[in-house]
């Protein structure tokens, strides 16, 4: 395997996201939509109050793993 | 405590699949083989797919679905899983399925329905992805898979530890799979079998395939205590043989066919349109002689 660069805040590199996984996804808790937070490398739901992660391009929309925005 | 209604713990499916991500090239080829027995159903019909979402496919359907030239995402409730299809993909729970009403013009789920709790949630959830006349096409194991290993597992646990637990998932019935494609919504519902018989040479490679396709018991009630020593070889040696020293694992799948509603489809014409009345069809059919019940 090859080793990966640990990301930290200071140099985020994300991979980007494929155009046609915003087309389909919502959010997995109230079906509303979502808005890509580029520079986050989120994917946010402002109904159900989440931002759930893109690791490595592949969005984990499981609300387990999601970040609770603070509003 | 959570939910007692539920039967998998979603947590160990997905610890199974994460743990199984690098792994799964070893049983590539039996998931392939099965795959393509799901994927043949595609020839059947002329209509032609342009965007298709694979659940669960272990990084062996996208590609088959490429190379038929359909557009394919993939999803998976393991990141890792969903990481080896090779294109875009994403993790998410099939109970909680983030997909935009009608995004997809078909749905491969090969091998991957049957960890789920809520099934009939899960198939209403993917309906509604569809487009309408959109295809759901799954493989499903159903009572009669690994039914080898589940009695051998019971005897010799029952004989070496004087009980049962729960080892071997239990699997749907067949005749409930066109209902429950029904009951989501979904119209002209199929549900047929195939059965596919493995030849082992040796048990521990049956289960060291299993654990490689992240098949690992889940079972909520599952015993979670390391089982006693001799279980495991007890119940291996249990397994029977064919006449050549290999054990036969059946592996008996329904294959679910069904399509999202359109009104492009076959339907049964509207109540009180029929020319012809029940009750005089009926009294012509007892005027031909031989018809009715004999005593």
């Amino acid at each position: 395997m090859v080793p990966e660069p640990v990301p930290d805040a200071q140099t985020p590199r994300p991979v980007a996201i494929d155009p046609k996984l915003l087309e389909i996804l919502v959010c997995p808790v109230t079906k509303g939509p979502l808005e890509y937070d580029r520079a986050a490398n989120e994917l946010i739901s402002r109904k159900a109050g989440l931002a759930y992660p893109i690791r490595d391009g592949i969005p984990i929309m499981l609300p387990e793993e999601a970040r609770a925005l603070d509003t | 405590m959570e939910g007692d209604a539920e039967i998998f713990d979603r947590r160990a499916v997905r610890l199974h699949r994460e743990r199984a991500a690098s792994q799964a090239g070893s049983v590539a080829e039996i998931l392939q083989d099965l795959a393509e027995r799901l994927l043949d159903r595609l020839d059947d019909t002329t209509r032609r797919f342009r965007r298709a979402l694979d659940i669960g496919g272990r990084g062996v359907v996208a590609p088959m679905l490429r190379a038929r030239g359909i557009d394919t995402i993939s999803c998976d409730l393991s990141p890792g899983m969903a990481a080896l299809n090779g294109g875009p993909a994403f993790a998410a729970d099939e109970e909680w399925l983030p997909l935009a009403p009608a995004s997809v013009d078909l749905v491969i789920a090969n091998l991957a329905l049957h960890w789920v709790n809520d099934l009939p949630g899960a198939l209403i959830q993917l309906r509604q992805a569809l487009q309408p006349d959109g295809l759901f096409l799954a493989s499903v194991p159903v009572l009669g898979t690994l039914a080898e290993l589940r009695s051998s597992v019971l005897e010799a646990e029952a004989a070496v530890a004087g009980g049962a637990s729960p080892r071997v998932s239990p699997f749907p019935e067949l005749r409930d799979c066109a209902g429950l494609l029904q009951r989501a919504g979904f119209a002209l519902p199929v549900a047929d079998r195939d059965d596919i018989r493995l030849l082992y040479a040796d048990p521990l490679a049956l289960l060291r395939d299993l654990r490689a396709a992240g098949e690992t018991n889940a079972m909520k009630l599952r015993d979670r205590r390391i089982p006693p020593r001799a279980l495991l070889p007890a119940a291996l040696a249990a397994l029977p043989t064919d006449a050549n020293g290999r054990i036969p694992i059946t592996l008996t799948l329904a294959m679910m066919t069904a399509w999202a509603p359109a009104p492009s489809q076959p339907r049964p014409l509207p109540r009180g349109s029929g020319r012809v009345s029940l009750a005089e069809a009926l009294t012509r059919r007892s005027e031909t002689p031989d018809a009715g019940p004999r005593s």
